[in-house]
């Protein structure tokens, strides 16, 4: 039953995202939807008792698939796409470049790549069909292009557009988001995420979120720490269940109760010493400054045989300069770590890399030191 | 749990069946399986029925290193039986996520002691249908099991 802002259901959605994947080997759309609640709306793949064809469209880094609507969708449109199983070089872009999307918006150049490299294939689809909506879906790169796809359908009058991602990394800048935002309106820009899924993460800042403004879909899962695990597609599929539309996702990502403790510890001024219980807490709020920051934009990644510390200490200190709430932030985490340590200061001014490298330096010695403090944070996150 | 790991990754789960041909136990029956995960290439093992037309295969896995990730783990599927000079398909699935047991199960199940394993009737008579498995992966083949649904 179609919901009154005409969206289709975060479950429909979610199958149709993970559903995509099965085209690969073969080009059978038809059986890739065969068991999918979509394939009864849409028409995905040829099939002799409907009229509507339906097309692939496909890029080295990029895929979809496009179906036209019958019953009560006829006339509208359902685009799905996702990167190439085999992967491509987005995700190690964290640190992105940014270029001009089909609107002149400043967006991901990855990203933008990958679709300008299918968009013509998807016009000359798009066009002969005419459709009157066109609801965009995918599950982590796949939703970044539903976001890049719908923008570029609603700049050329090629129908009315509706997005649905899962595990979308960020697309654009603030002006794409608000831009896609005001256009669409917020209530047809329905984005889910978990709460440890890694990929909604990235790129870094200043890469940000649609709707903007306006509610995305928060969704708790298990732990503290980002990672992969959260990002699977059919782990999706099971958090829409049991939501009938999208008004019953759209949620803030809430404050946990370790957050509250992190925050309380960050701002108190008590004696410290390297207690286990202040060890735990140390790592908390080291994870927890990292999570901030994420959320602001700023992703700590790290990846073979590095020294953490040098490039913890590097990171602490860039971050520090983007923002006075953000020095203020990684001020006192420092501030805490060295009364942890025994050296009692009223507050840090100038936070560099060798200052923050000497304080981590000085706290991961003082710890081996004290042989039965484990050190859960380098390993369990890193 | 690193972001440039190495990911263990099920290719097939455990799974077992028997093999008959107008409803008599085909022995010597020749059972491939072939997995491709994300990397592309294939991954097999095989097995011979035995006088019962029985075969059983255990849980085939390896680790990828995928410095693509987070990625989306996809192993596609083919299971094929050799007999008489004819290759029938038994098994075949192209949007698996990689988890142990999750080709019949939703992850919520898995580890509760509900899980349905593979257990598989390969009639060679049979046609191929499609079968739903776990949240929109399509089975195709001549094997049934019990409680499967067939999709349209």
């Amino acid at each position: 039953m179609p919901s009154s802002s005409r969206n289709l259901s975060p479950l429909e959605t979610a199958q149709a995202a993970d559903a995509v994947y099965d085209i690969r080997l073969k080009d059978d759309v038809t059986k890739a939807f065969g068991n999918t609640l979509i394939k009864d709306q849409f028409t995905l793949g040829d099939s002799s008792r409907f009229k509507g064809k339906s097309g692939i469209f496909r890029s080295e880094s990029g895929f979809g698939v496009i179906g036209q609507g019958t019953g009560s969708r006829q006339g509208e449109v359902v685009i799905v796409t996702r990167g190439t199983v085999t992967g491509a070089d987005w995700f190690n872009n964290a640190m992105a470049i940014s270029t001009m999307s089909s609107n002149n918006k400043a967006v991901h150049k990855g990203f933008n790549q990958i679709f300008n490299s299918f968009k013509n294939d998807l016009a000359i689809q798009l066009r002969a069909m005419n459709p009157s909506r066109v609801h965009c879906i995918g599950h982590s790169l796949g939703g970044a292009l539903a976001n890049l796809i719908a923008e570029w359908v609603d700049a050329k009058g090629l129908g009315s557009p509706h997005v649905y991602t899962f595990g979308s990394p960020r697309v654009g800048k603030d002006s794409f988001s608000e831009s896609l935002t005001y256009k669409l309106g917020a209530e047809r820009i329905n984005r889910a995420y978990h709460k440890t899924d890694i990929v909604p993460m990235v790129p870094v800042w200043p890469f940000i979120h649609s709707p903007q403004p306006g509610l995305s879909c928060f969704i708790n899962s298990p732990g503290d720490y980002p990672g992969a695990k959260y990002h699977d597609r059919k782990l999706y599929i099971s958090s829409a269940r049991g939501h009938n539309d999208w008004g019953t996702m759209r949620q803030r990502h809430p404050k946990t109760n370790m957050e509250k403790q992190v925050e309380n510890w960050l701002d108190s001024d008590s004696p410290l010493s390297l207690t286990g219980n202040t060890i735990s807490m140390i790592n908390s709020a080291i994870l927890y400054v990292i999570k901030k920051l994420a959320l602001a934009g700023l992703q700590f990644v790290i990846g073979g045989a590095v020294n953490v510390v040098d490039v913890l200490a590097n990171f602490l200190a860039k971050a520090a300069r983007v923002t006075k709430e953000v020095h203020s932030l990684i001020g006192r985490l420092m501030r805490r770590i060295l009364r942890a340590l025994g050296k009692v200061v009223t507050a840090v001014k100038d936070i560099t890399y060798s200052f923050v490298k000497w304080i981590l330096e000085s706290l991961a010695s003082a710890m081996f030191r004290t042989a039965k403090m484990a050190v859960g944070f380098t390993h369990r996150y890193l | 749990m690193g972001f440039f790991d190495a990911m263990k990754i099920n290719l097939f789960s455990e799974m077992k069946g028997v093999v008959t041909i107008n409803e008599k136990p085909v022995a010597g029956a020749i059972i491939k399986r072939t997995a491709i995960p994300n990397n592309d290439k294939e991954y097999t093992d095989s097995s011979t029925t035995d006088s019962e037309g029985r075969f059983h295969f255990n849980r085939m896995e390896t680790s990828l290193f995928l410095k693509l990730l987070p990625t989306s783990i996809v192993v596609a599927q083919k299971v094929v039986i050799n007999h008489g000079g004819q290759t029938y398909l038994a098994w075949e699935a192209g949007n698996t996520g990689g988890n142990d047991k999750g080709e019949l199960n939703e992850y919520d199940v898995i580890g509760s002691g509900k899980e349905i394993d593979i257990d598989l009737k390969c009639e060679l008579t049979n046609k191929e249908t499609n079968k739903a498995g776990a949240y929109t992966l399509v089975i195709s083949g001549i094997c049934n099991w019990d409680g499967q649904k067939v999709l349209e």
